[in-house]
């Protein structure tokens, strides 16, 4: 069985791309529509070896939900990738300070999304 | 003979390297031959050939190498000086070394040509072979004693100049190579390192390397500081670029973290590197290739900068064009039609970019529409436009900003301006009747029909014949098939000479098409399909204007496979929207967000289109019917209350006789 990711991000077009992109690449995943879910999900979910999160988001941002998960030492370890669209460094450099692994601008290739996640999961 | 002296004369360029190297050799000959007063004393206290008049002979011959190596300017010619020198010392030793040693003396004048080969110049070569034969032919006949120890002959001497001749061109030979090969080794470099220079500054492309950091090497092209300025103070390339573009500085500098921090894959990490600086209406291109270290880790980055404003404005020049002439065409085909596009997507683009719109579904839906009419008259910039703004709605689920919808008002706004000339008067009206309607005034005037009638004949040449309504949806509907790499479609229309007021009815048609689209592209199977299905002929598609008792009526039908019931329910189960009944399916195929197609295309597929036509359909108080069999085609009604805008003449003659 494949690893489970966890998709997070408001638009169900992004995380169903994100989802066959990686289910034809044989990973497991499950979707959140906000940080909230996101973070809760991660909470309940011991089995999530990777959250790739959109930043702007509403309820709880990517950032908080990053902030969030990684307030749990037990999470410290677990990879956060950041999906975003250009034109936000600063969400990024916050993202990262918060615990982000790493970043990948929308639109995205989905072999290098694929490579990505196989390489942090690996 | 120009080849041999070009051999043995070194180019005239001397660099600092051999100037350097030089002036130490020259210095060192000097205290070298020095060194040998002493020895040449002992030979001559041993030979007894006087030790003082050996220092003083000695002494008297270094004089003239002193003065030259003092004052002389140029290092190659003090280095021709030792050439002599060192001849003049070998026949001082052989002079003072008189004896039954004498011969063996004379091994030194060999050993010295070879040590000349230090300077790395075949002229002291030629200037020590030269000395040393004068001087052995001078001395042989006026002085004999000083270098033979017996009665030798003219042959013995000859014998000599033999030797020398060999090992000096050996000698020169080893030189010239000494001096291209090592000495001269920092001018090959210049001119290979001056030749790349040439290439690189005269590309057009601008290269530079920097390390993780982005600290920038020296070597860098120097078009690059004709775009971004000096780079003064700035080490790194982002502060470097910041001065012309700080957000690009600012994205640069996440990249080169992200490539330090190795998480992700390299080439992924170079992907989020800015790829495009906007400078003063030019357009920069970067990309980026990683340089390894021998252990294979990253190491630096080559960049590569390209100016690709023409390239990019030739593009949209050829763009342009194609555009112009695809709207042409659609011009010829039916103006009428393609004044009434442009002014509802006048309005549309106004409503977009004036912000004039509900909500987020409006907007997305208005987009669409002006995207899928666009296409369909050959807008193909527009068209792009609207489809990477529909991508961003459904990518951020918020409006595009404001930058964005501006930009595609003005691709609007500059490809009118361009077909103008094309159009003539957009607003012209002209009244367009056909034969029969002529005759039908005329019969009516000759029978001296009720005049109120006659006029309502006539009022109703302001309507547009929906038969040239449809005959344009059918040209429409086959280019379209045609465009979606579809096998030809046969299109029958009907219009029983109805008359349409076109103003009213024009947004209708327009979101019409998307009716057309679905039946092209979900509805009407593949030639294969449609033989394994029994199905003979290409699909068809019928469309039908007709007056049913009060009730104008536009029917579609076509032969297609039908509708995909469950796929409609699926997606309405989804959309948490009713299914149950067979109504509540209609209705959820008509609300935006439900398709059934799994690929997004520029003609079809978000879901969108059929809530336009419903709410054109809405708009009008009309209602849809909807029959679809599995297997055997899909049948649209739509069914208007019967009013004004409608003009249905009374039948003809022709018509019954016939």
């Amino acid at each position: 069985m494949g690893k489970l990711i966890l998709i997070v991000d408001d638009s169900a077009a992004v995380r169903q791309q994100v989802g066959m992109a990686l289910g034809q690449a044989g990973f497991e995943t499950v979707e959140a529509g906000d940080g909230r879910e996101g973070a809760s999900a991660v909470a309940k979910n011991p089995n999530i070896a990777m959250v790739i999160s959109d930043v702007n988001m509403p309820n709880m941002n990517g950032l908080e939900m990053v902030s969030e998960i990684k307030k749990n030492p037990s999470n410290r370890a677990l990879p956060i990738l950041m999906l975003t669209t250009e034109g936000q460094p600063a969400l990024i450099k916050q993202a990262k300070e918060a615990g982000a692994v790493g970043w990948i601008v929308k639109p995205f290739n989905a072999s290098q999304l694929v490579a990505t996640v196989k390489k942090l999961t690996a | 003979m120009v080849n041999l002296k070009r051999y043995l004369v070194l180019p005239s360029e001397v660099t600092a390297f051999e100037h350097n190297y030089l002036t130490r050799l020259n210095k060192i000959a000097l205290y070298f031959f020095y060194a040998h007063i002493p020895i040449f004393m002992l030979v001559a206290w041993a030979a007894d050939t006087g030790p003082l008049f050996a220092l003083i002979l000695s002494i008297a011959v270094l004089i003239g190498p002193t003065i030259a190596q003092f004052t002389f300017q140029s290092e190659r010619a003090k280095s021709m000086v030792y050439g002599f020198t060192a001849m003049a010392m070998g026949a001082l030793l052989v002079h003072f070394g008189q004896g039954p040693v004498q011969i063996e003396m004379h091994f030194y004048f060999f050993a010295l040509l070879a040590m000349l080969c230090m300077f790395a110049n075949p002229a002291v070569n030629l200037v020590a072979a030269v000395t040393v034969a004068v001087h052995h032919l001078l001395f042989w006949w006026l002085l004999p004693s000083s270098v033979f120890n017996y009665d030798a002959s003219i042959w013995v001497v000859a014998v000599h100049a033999a030797f020398v001749v060999l090992e000096t061109v050996a000698a020169c030979f080893i030189s010239r190579r000494f001096f291209d090969d090592v000495i001269g080794l920092e001018k090959i470099v210049r001119a290979r390192t001056r030749e790349v220079h040439l290439i690189l500054n005269n590309i057009g492309q601008g290269f530079m390397t920097v390390d993780l950091h982005g600290t920038m090497s020296d070597e860098r092209s120097t078009i690059v500081s004709s775009w971004f300025g000096e780079s003064g103070d700035a080490t790194t390339f982002q502060e470097y670029v910041s001065k012309v573009d700080a957000g690009v500085g600012e994205w640069f500098e996440l990249g080169l973290e992200s490539l330090r921090d190795g998480f992700l894959p390299t080439e992924v990490s170079i992907d989020q590197l800015p790829k495009r600086i906007n400078l003063n209406g030019s357009i920069l291109e970067l990309s980026y290739k990683p340089i390894n270290d021998a252990s294979g880790a990253l190491e630096k980055l080559l960049i590569i900068i390209s100016d690709i404003t023409s390239e990019i404005e030739r593009e949209q020049a050829e763009v342009q064009q194609k555009q112009l002439m695809h709207i042409f065409e659609n011009i010829m085909r039916d103006k009428l039609g393609f004044l009434q596009f442009l002014a509802e997507a006048d309005d549309m683009i106004e409503a977009v970019a004036g912000q004039k719109y509900a909500d987020l579904p409006h907007l997305k839906r208005i987009i669409h529409t002006i995207k899928g009419n666009a296409g369909l008259f050959g807008m193909a910039s527009i068209a792009s436009l609207c489809h990477e703004l529909e991508d961003e709605i459904v990518l951020e689920s918020r409006a595009p900003e404001q930058e964005r919808l501006t930009t595609l008002k003005n691709e609007w706004k500059t490809t009118c301006a361009k077909l103008d000339h094309l159009l003539g008067e957009r607003s012209g009206e002209n009244i367009e009747i056909n034969d029969a309607d002529y005759k039908d005034v005329v019969r009516a005037l000759l029978n001296r029909d009720d005049p109120d009638k006659i006029a309502e004949m006539i009022q109703s040449w302001k309507l547009e014949t929906a038969q040239r309504r449809l005959e344009f949806i059918k040209q429409q509907a086959e280019s379209l098939a045609t465009r979606m790499g579809k096998q030809h479609i046969e299109v029958k229309v009907e219009s029983n000479n109805l008359r349409l007021e076109s103003a009213k009815w024009a947004s209708f048609w327009s979101s019409f098409t998307h009716i057309l689209r679905n039946s092209i592209d979900h509805g009407i199977e593949s030639q294969e399909e449609r033989e394994q299905m029994g199905k003979s002929g290409p699909g068809s598609i019928h469309i039908e204007t007709y007056v049913d008792k009060d009730e104008f009526v536009i029917a579609v039908e076509d032969d297609g496979r039908g509708v995909d019931w469950q796929s409609i329910a699926d997606k309405a189960i989804e959309a948490k929207l009713p299914h149950a009944t067979e109504a509540d399916l209609v209705n959820a195929l008509f609300k935006d967000g439900i398709s059934t197609k799994k690929v997004v295309t520029l003609f079809s597929g978000r879901g969108v289109g059929m809530g336009a036509v419903h709410e054109e359909c809405a708009k009008r108080g009309g209602q849809i019917e909807l029959k679809s069999q599995a297997g055997k085609g899909t049948a649209f009604m739509f069914r208007f209350p019967l009013d004004k805008s409608i003009y249905q003449p009374a039948p003809r003659l022709e018509a019954s006789a016939a």
